[in-house]
């Protein structure tokens, strides 16, 4: 059976960061900034691409 | 089934996608720090990159190596109940998924979505490339019942 990985927050952040670049060319961080902000489009499907692995990060 | 203690809960919850995976690949699961012990907070499970979907040859010889891939995401929560047998206390509640079908080029075709805090509340399904004449665009929001990932796996 597939494996499962349990990430450390580190690496929850960088898996997040990685998304967020190759999606919409900014870093997690700032990802995670417009998100608490309100700024985000959540009509736009590469954020809630981005959006689904919040939790990997916080 | 609920569990008796979280882990136990999460740990079930957790084999049932694996389960569910299998049949296609191994590709394994990321799950989101402390995902398996941690009350009231949002935990999410992902596919750590797309799983190649590969077809059954057919007996006249076509067939073979499918040009799909599926990627798979939830967000989950751990739900205490106190009104239950002690051996049903805990509970994996899924809170919002996404399961992507993407073409080899990681193109989307069929995006099966349920995320009820954001945007469009119910589950639904987006259509990549609607055909000529369809009513629908990409952007539409194909209602759908929710889709589980036992489902999914078994689309193409």
């Amino acid at each position: 059976m597939p494996e499962v990985i349990e990430l450390t927050r580190e690496e929850g952040a960088a898996l997040l960061d990685e998304a967020a670049q190759r999606k919409l060319g900014i870093s997690g961080d700032e990802f995670l900034c417009l998100h608490d902000a309100g700024k985000l489009d959540l009509e736009d499907q590469r954020v809630l691409d981005v959006e689904i692995l919040i939790p990997f990060a916080r | 089934m609920p569990g008796s203690s979280p882990t136990e809960e999460v740990n079930r919850f957790l084999e049932a996608l694996q389960l569910a995976a299998s049949c296609l690949a191994t590709t394994p699961f990321v799950v989101s720090h402390d995902a398996r012990t941690v009350l009231g907070r949002t935990h999410s499970v992902a596919t750590r990159r797309p799983i190649t979907l590969r077809r059954k040859p057919l007996p006249d010889g076509e067939g073979g190596r499918s040009d799909l891939r599926l990627n798979l995401a939830l967000e989950y929560e751990i739900v205490e109940r106190d009104d239950v047998p002690r051996s049903e206390r805990y509970k994996v509640s899924t809170r919002r998924y996404q399961h992507h079908l993407l073409d080899a080029e990681d193109g989307e075709v069929l995006l099966f979505h349920w995320h009820p805090t954001t945007g469009k509340a119910s589950p639904h399904l987006h259509i990549s490339s609607p055909g000529a004449g369809s009513p629908y665009t990409r952007r539409a929001h194909v209602p759908t019942g929710r889709v589980t990932v036992e489902a999914v796996v078994r689309l193409p």
